[in-house]
């Protein structure tokens, strides 16, 4: 997790018609391991307000990094048995996934990448592109 | 001795349900769970005299967040799962119609189709952590440098089959190549580079240029598959890769 982390290709979101989630799956570099499959998958909801964002870090097929941005549901740490969060935007991390960690920060989606980033110790080297939203309109009825 | 109280249960589920109004109408967490541990939310809305309960697209939303594509492969096989609990399925959303009075258990089975979608993450292909041929090619093009390293070239075999060689050693011109080299995972590998390296190794053009089978040694193997290999290349040990190729790279033409 510690080692330094390169993404050479720019956002592109993909929406099919009539679907409520944009997404993007870009390829992550690992200078230091070239052989590591790892995967930036961003996805976000095109209506909801409050916005709903999911940032993703996986390796192979397993994911190693979260954060959902306003999710919209609650967490539960399956080991624990405990609702660690309710509405809360939150983080997990490898080794401990089942884990929650709240944060109550209130930012754009840049902003939030940007911290997501940071975290990770990931460089985004290609192009940045918000998400489609549309204003808290349900897109069925548009 | 401990006795079961009923409303003690009953308060302890109902505190695991949560509604909360947002844009998309009034959201309900219920108490299921995806795979990944976040609750399942259905959304209910007014429609035209009726009410509409939904996912808004969650349980598709927890696949593309473990990097699962909704293939149409998987489509087809969710939207019968879907089919199965009454519900609808277009364009990654799990809904359902219902009049007033249905819409407790409506909202329940919605969230059960729901988590359904999302329990497709236990069927999602396996990819494995680390990529060996990605593996081996950075620590080739880092052995003879950047300059005498190509990737991906198309060689033609005596057949006239062409190859996508996995890697090339050029000479220290950069102009010509003087190795062949593939990463060799498993068996099956080396019963396709086997063909390969044979088939180019009878071509006129290509045939005095070194071919390098290049195996993963941390695993076991058959003796066969590398034995088979010996006859049409050098069989290479990953863990002697920096050396080996530094050697390859200086019989320069």
């Amino acid at each position: 997790m510690a080692s330094a982390k390169v993404v050479q290709v720019g956002i592109q979101w993909s929406l099919s018609p009539h679907t409520e989630t944009a997404k993007c799956t870009i390829p992550v570099f690992v200078p230091t391991r070239p052989g590591f499959t790892a995967r930036l998958c961003l996805s976000a909801h095109v209506s909801r307000i409050p916005e709903k964002y999911t940032f993703a870090l996986l390796l192979g097929s397993e994911r190693v990094a979260a954060l959902d941005v306003n999710p919209g549901r609650s967490h539960t740490n399956f080991r624990s048995a405990k609702r660690e969060t309710v509405w809360d935007t939150h983080w997990q991390e490898w080794p401990d996934m089942d884990h929650a960690e709240i944060d109550s920060r209130e930012m754009t989606h840049r902003k939030w990448m940007d911290v997501f980033a940071i975290r990770f110790g990931l460089k985004i080297n290609g192009g940045y592109r918000k998400p489609l939203h549309y204003g808290g309109e349900q897109l069925r009825l548009l | 001795m401990m006795q079961v109280d009923v409303d003690q249960i009953r308060s302890a589920l109902l505190s695991l349900i949560d509604i909360r109004r947002t844009s998309l109408g009034c959201e309900v967490q219920m108490p299921l769970y995806y795979p990944d541990g976040g609750s399942v939310t259905v959304t209910i809305t007014a429609e035209r005299g009726d009410y509409v309960i939904h996912d808004a697209g969650t349980g598709t939303m927890v696949l593309n967040a473990s990097g699962v594509q909704m293939t149409k492969k998987l489509g087809q096989k969710v939207q019968k799962l879907i089919e199965h609990y009454g519900c609808s399925f277009s364009a990654g959303r799990v809904e359902r119609r219902c009049t007033a009075e249905d819409i407790g258990v409506c909202a329940a089975i919605v969230a059960n189709a729901s988590r359904a979608v999302g329990d497709q993450l236990f069927e999602r292909q396996v990819i494995a952590p680390i990529d060996f041929r990605r593996e081996v090619l950075a620590r080739v093009r880092e052995a003879v440098g950047e300059n005498r390293f190509r990737e991906n070239e198309e060689i033609p075999g005596e057949s006239g089959y062409a190859y996508q060689v996995s890697a090339v050693i050029l000479d220290q011109a950069g102009s010509s190549p003087v190795s062949f080299v593939e990463p060799i995972k498993d068996h099956e590998a080396a019963t396709k580079k086997f063909r390969e390296f044979w088939d180019i190794s009878r071509s006129d053009r290509f045939g005095g240029v070194a071919r390098i089978s290049l195996f993963d040694d941390r695993r076991k193997w058959v003796g066969a598959d590398l034995l088979i290999l010996q006859e049409v290349s050098n069989v290479v040990r990953l863990s002697d890769v920096d050396i080996r190729m530094a050697e390859f790279a200086n019989v320069s033409h």
